[in-house]
């Protein structure tokens, strides 16, 4: 998948910088099945300055459907909203932290935002009730998204402390602190009650 | 401009421009009353057509509503059952809840759906969007879609349009789905109805797509009526529905390739239409447009929608170019035909204003005997007629100048070759005429005469105030009292010196105002010859006293010695005869000497009667006297022995039955003596007659004629001069002093007789006297 390169070249780079370095894995389910499309991301406690990604993160539109349904990004990150269909859309937020609405734009032509606020940006189209996504703007560059299974992988971030925090369209999970290791994986799994 | 107008517009004449305005008002009317019906009637079609379109946009608009009405109600039905709202209310958190709504409202979907063409799905999902419940009519039955194939994620956008309606509201918003049934891309129109809980809060959202095919068929019945385009475009632009391409219209939607209002109209129009919030009429290039918003999803751009109908104008208006046609060859028509009678109509109006013109141009040439013989009946003939009486008046104007013109010409003719010196005042004595003898006599020149006083310019200074007096006295009198009146007067001339002046003056009223006009004469010459005439006369007349006195005296001084001789010389002829020494030579001697006495005697008495009557010491007493008896009778006796020794006949006849007249006795003696002793004296044969009568006017007329030698016609006018006789000198064959007819003639003036005399040289001669 697209975003899981973007992801892994970034995480690649961390990881030349930074040679204390520990991974994070776990498994976010509910009571019966993992839970698809959670956020997790780690928030340093001591606050450190990032650079924004020169590289874009895709929001597409395929099958009257927005891929992926949520894009984490991380601030200052440009993200571009092609046309994949053989149809119009017309993508709009009406969202807090971005408004935007790019009208009705034909099949092969693409739009843009740049992602300068933190927060959640709900994205919609004024065709196709049934489209929807959200894109969430973290403050830091250590996030993953969880699988159809709920699974989910942060690599190479440096050993410290952290909060690690999850985001979910329908559910709330609490987050925690977490001190990553200098060295090796450590499994953090959750699961919901409801 | 009005330049501009005179050169592009040729001169009209009267002619033209009464025809262009009998044109003008005679077509004017119609042009405007037809472009005023015409307009109207265009503008009626317009307003019809307009209000069909209305009501086509007004019908959709209701029709929507009517619809979407229908389809709240369906629903409202459904939801509003009280156990429903109940469970409604418990909807958030409760599973089973949900289920229960499940079994509940199944049914009742079940039914709207399957009842209605229009219902593609009809979904109930909890406030966040998420499913609970979805019925979906595939065409030919409908059905429950089972739990587990309910869409796992929520949906947000009936989430967020909820969130953004206001109470009451319901959402209609175009969209595509996919046909369950044909697993194609179906445009759809989404019914949106937010379920509320007791405390107005969203506690459920049903969702409607509703098959748009259906619905324009049901919104759009027209769409087939080939004149008219209809169509809904959404706030962008993009068609949604059209009429005319209806076969494809499903692309219409989900393929909005370029397929928008910017492709059709110009962006001006297109935006227009996009931007209204009210029903709207658009003429555009032919075109009539009506377009209004019909309904909105969202407050976004693209959620809006707005149908449009558009009509080509000409279809509306094309019975209106017949009209037109119709209205621009009828005023053609009426236009040449009012041209026509315009120009005719003034033609005949205008002919005598030609004559006038005609005749005005004859009259100017100098024609004045010219006379316009037109007869109309107008107001015309006034002005004919007086410009008759005008040529008339002119011309006796124009003789009257010539005669003023002449007039004036003489009388400065006449004031400048006047000897006299004519000058004209005002009533303040300025001088306004100043001839050339007033120059000459004065010695000032026109120019430094005239405007000046003329009591300071010829008035001595001690006359002055007297002579300001009299002019304004002679003025106020006025002309009737003083015209004509001459005075003398002392004038000043320019070198200072006064001299006598003869002023003759009168007035005349010019122009309410008195003028004075003076004629003055240089009299010093004059005076000077009378008082030297007056001088001589008086010494004449000292003369002639003094020549009478010394006659009379002479008279006396010669006659008295010469009685004396006379008595002397018969004393002693009487005593030579008593002697008889007496003979016939001494005798012939004594009556010479007689004779020569008795001739001085009667030349002296003569003498002295003459100046007896000169110097007025004549006595004549008039008295009534019988001339035949008393004068002519004895007068016959002593002249007849005279005639007979001439051997003459002598006769005295009397015709006159009264030959009496009031005279002095003496006097007629006198006068007939000397005529009858002329008549003797001058006639050597033949007769001398005395015949005395009455003529006609019964006046006592005595003639002495004779046939004596006459008197020569250049002699008659000298004949009663003192002292002449015809003959002068040594040479003359008559004696005579020629005193006597002088002294007839005195005798005749004094008694009132008229003495004429007729004579022919060598015939005869006859005095003739008329007591008158």
């Amino acid at each position: 998948m697209k975003n899981r390169v973007v992801l892994v070249s970034v995480l690649f780079l961390f990881s030349i910088q930074l040679t204390f370095a520990g991974n994070l894995k776990g498994k976010i389910k509910t009571k019966e099945e993992g839970l698809n499309n959670v956020v997790v991301y780690l928030v340093p406690i001591e606050k450190t300055n990032v650079t924004s990604p020169k590289t874009a993160a895709v929001m597409d539109q395929k099958n009257l459907n927005f891929v992926p349904h949520v894009l984490p990004v991380l601030i200052g990150t440009k993200v571009v909203f092609p046309n994949s269909d053989q149809i119009r859309h017309s993508v709009f937020s009406i969202g807090k932290v971005k408004k935007f609405d790019f009208g009705t734009y034909p099949p092969g032509s693409e739009k843009s935002i740049i992602c300068d606020q933190i927060g959640i940006i709900p994205v919609l189209c004024y065709i196709h009730h049934d489209m929807s996504s959200y894109i969430v703007v973290l403050e830091t560059p250590y996030f993953a998204l969880t699988n159809e299974a709920g699974e989910y992988l942060i690599n190479n971030v440096p050993s410290g402390k952290y909060r690690l925090t999850f985001w979910h369209e329908e559910t709330k999970i609490r987050g925690q602190e977490i001190i990553i290791p200098e060295h090796g994986t450590i499994t953090k799994n959750v699961t919901l009650e409801e | 401009m009005n330049h501009l107008l005179k050169k592009i517009i040729p001169p009209l004449g009267i002619q033209g421009k009464l025809t262009l305005i009998f044109i003008l008002l005679s077509t004017l009317p119609i042009i405007l009353v037809s472009i005023f019906t015409v307009n109207q009637q265009i503008e009626y079609k317009r307003e019809e057509n307009i209000r069909d379109m209305e009501s086509d946009i007004k019908g959709l608009k209701e029709r929507t509503t009517l619809f979407l009405t229908r389809i709240e109600s369906e629903i409202l039905l459904v939801m509003k059952s009280t156990e429903l709202k109940k469970m409604l209310t418990n909807l958030e958190n409760k599973k089973e809840v949900e289920e229960q709504l499940q079994q509940n409202v199944e049914k009742e979907f079940l039914n709207i759906i399957s009842g209605n063409s229009f219902y593609l799905n009809v979904t109930l999902l909890n406030k966040s969007g998420k499913e609970i419940l979805s019925v979906t009519n595939d065409g030919k039955q409908a059905s429950v879609t089972p739990r587990e194939k309910l869409s796992r994620t929520p949906k947000n956008y009936y989430a967020h349009i909820v969130s953004e309606m206001n109470h009451g509201e319901i959402y209609l918003s175009p969209s595509e789905i996919r046909d369950p049934a044909t697993n194609v891309f179906v445009p759809v129109i989404d019914f949106v109805l937010p379920v509320y809980n007791q405390i107005k809060e969203v506690s459920a959202i049903v969702a409607v797509n509703i098959r748009v095919e259906n619905l324009f068929e049901l919104l759009v019945p027209l769409y087939g009526v080939s004149s008219k385009k209809i169509f809904i475009v959404n706030g962008e632009g993009y068609y949604i529905f059209h009429s005319e391409r209806k076969n494809n219209w499903n692309m219409l939607f989900t393929n909005r390739f370029d397929e928008n209002i910017f492709r059709d109209y110009s962006n001006e129009i297109a935006e227009k239409i996009l931007k209204e919030k009210t029903s709207t009429t658009l003429y555009h290039q032919g075109r009539i447009i009506q377009y209004s918003p019909i309904f909105s999803g969202s407050r976004a751009v693209t959620d809006k929608y707005f149908i449009v109908e558009d009509v080509a104008a000409e279809n509306v208006l094309s019975s209106m170019d017949k009209l037109k046609l119709l209205l621009i060859v009828s005023v053609l028509i009426v236009a040449i035909v009012s041209l026509l009678i315009g120009y005719l109509t003034t033609r005949q109006f205008l002919k005598p204003i030609k004559q006038l013109i005609k005749g005005t141009q004859i009259i100017r040439s100098g024609n004045l005997d010219y006379k316009l013989e037109i007869t109309t009946r107008d107001e015309l003939q006034d002005l004919i007629n007086n410009f008759n009486q005008l040529v008339l008046e002119w011309k006796n104007k124009q003789l009257l100048e010539k005669e003023v013109r002449k007039s004036e010409k003489l009388i400065t003719s006449l004031t400048q070759t006047a000897t006299d010196a004519i000058l004209e005042v005002d009533s303040s004595g300025k001088i306004i005429v100043w001839n050339d003898a007033a120059s000459r006599i004065f010695g000032f020149s026109k120019n430094e005469a005239l405007g000046k006083s003329v009591f300071a310019l010829i008035v001595p200074e001690s006359e002055r105030r007297n002579a300001i007096e009299q002019l304004a006295l002679f003025l106020k009198e006025g002309s009737d009292v003083n015209s004509g009146t001459t005075i003398e007067v002392n004038a000043l001339r320019k070198d200072g010196v006064e001299f006598s002046a003869e002023l003759s003056f009168s007035s005349v009223l010019l122009d309410d105002e008195l003028y004075a006009t003076g004629i003055i004469r240089d009299i010093t010459q004059r005076k000077k010859m009378v008082n030297d005439l007056i001088e001589a006369k008086e010494k004449a007349e000292i003369a002639d006293r003094l020549k009478s006195e010394f006659l009379n005296q002479m008279s006396h001084e010669i006659r008295t010695p010469l009685n004396a001789l006379l008595n002397f010389s018969d004393y002693i002829h009487d005593d030579l005869k008593d002697r008889n020494q007496l003979t016939d030579d001494i005798n012939e001697n004594f009556l010479e000497v007689q004779e020569s006495g008795a001739r001085i005697i009667r030349t002296v008495e003569l003498i002295l009667l003459m100046s007896q009557i000169q110097t007025g010491s004549y006595e004549n007493k008039p008295e009534q006297t019988n001339i035949y008896n008393e004068i002519l009778k004895p007068l016959s006796e002593k002249y007849h022995p005279l005639a007979n020794e001439k051997n003459l006949q002598f006769n005295l006849i009397n015709k006159s039955e009264a030959p009496f007249s009031k005279v002095d006795p003496y006097s007629i003696t006198q006068i007939f003596s000397h005529l009858i002793d002329n008549a003797i004296k001058f006639t050597n044969k033949g007769s001398v007659a005395i015949i005395i009568e009455n003529n006609e006017m019964k006046q006592l007329v005595a003639a002495v004629e004779d046939t004596g030698i006459g008197i020569s016609e250049e002699y008659l006018p000298k004949l009663f001069n003192p002292f002449s006789q015809e003959q002068q000198g040594l040479t003359r064959a008559y004696d005579g002093n020629g005193l006597g007819l002088a002294l007839v003639k005195k005798l005749c003036e004094m008694n009132d007789i008229s003495i004429e005399v007729t004579s022919v040289k060598g015939k005869g001669t006859c005095f003739k006297l008329i007591f008158i």
